[in-house]
């Protein structure tokens, strides 16, 4: 599997290698997220760095389009998460790489487990976790 | 820094408005979250709330406890059960071990949950003290 965003048909369980880069899709933390933010938690109204929830938000996003298109019904399962404390303020960028660490099948299951980094735009790593996801299809 | 014996509870209600800006944040549309006819299709039954939008109650949680200065360092979590639609989404922890005014991290265990007491997440979460956030 090659890096990068992919258009066509939902990509499949059968089409991930464990240790594959899967690609990396640069995120921006625009004004707009952030004021959606603040209409669903009004306490970041006075904050002026992204707070770890939309850090997380963020970082969903860019794990969604480093290696798209995932199919629809996919279960989030699991997470680890590690901050460095770097955040990001509106209207920075940053750039979330993605890796296919593990997949099997368990009880009747399709489970993946991706590594996931992201970092701002000097290369900076603000936050990376593993996830497993039920895969759908 | 003084580590509570626990966090201050938060709390979300997961309407389908709440849904909504959540999709729009991350650009995740998936229609099980967003598509009655969809979810009613699947074992769900109805939409669902995205699962790391119930864990942003945890981050607010935290936010409430310490101030918005302190951050976790890290967390690890298992998705249990998802949270209906409609839901009120709630977020609380305990200190996992002695207060320790020097300690640098301390470990929280934590519980999300709907407002029938079951449970959609649950793991640790290690909260960094005031200056976490001094490197960005």
């Amino acid at each position: 599997m090659s890096a990068g965003t992919f258009e066509g048909a939902p990509l499949r369980f059968a089409d991930f290698t464990p240790g594959a880069y899967l690609g990396e899709a640069r995120v921006v933390l625009d004004r707009e997220r952030f004021e959606r933010w603040r209409a669903l938690f009004p306490a970041a109204a006075q904050v002026e760095k992204a707070p770890p929830g939309l850090l997380m938000a963020l970082f969903m996003y860019g794990f969604a389009e480093a290696f798209a298109p995932h199919p629809d019904g996919n279960i989030h399962a699991g997470q680890t998460l590690a901050f460095t404390g770097r955040s990001l303020r509106a209207g920075d960028g940053a750039r979330v790489s993605v890796t296919c660490r593990e997949k099997e099948v368990k009880r009747g299951r399709n489970r993946v487990r991706f590594e996931a980094r992201m970092c701002d735009d000097a290369g900076d790593e603000i936050m990376s976790g593993e996830m497993v996801v039920i895969w759908a299809v | 820094m003084q580590w509570p014996g626990n966090l201050v509870e938060a709390q979300l209600r997961a309407s389908p408005e709440a849904i909504r800006l959540y999709a729009e944040i991350t650009r995740d549309f998936n229609p099980l979250h967003l598509d009655a006819g969809f979810a009613a299709q699947t074992p769900f039954g109805r939409p669902i709330a995205h699962g790391t939008l119930s864990l942003a109650v945890l981050w607010e949680a935290i936010a409430v406890t310490f101030g918005p200065d302190v951050r976790p360092a890290a967390a690890e979590m298992r998705f249990l059960a998802p949270i209906a639609e409609g839901a009120l989404i709630s977020a609380t922890g305990t200190r996992a071990g002695a207060d320790d005014p020097l300690a640098a991290t301390m470990r929280y265990d934590f519980t999300v949950s709907d407002e029938a007491g079951t449970q959609a997440l649950a793991g640790f979460v290690e909260i960094a003290g005031g200056g976490a956030d001094a490197a960005s």
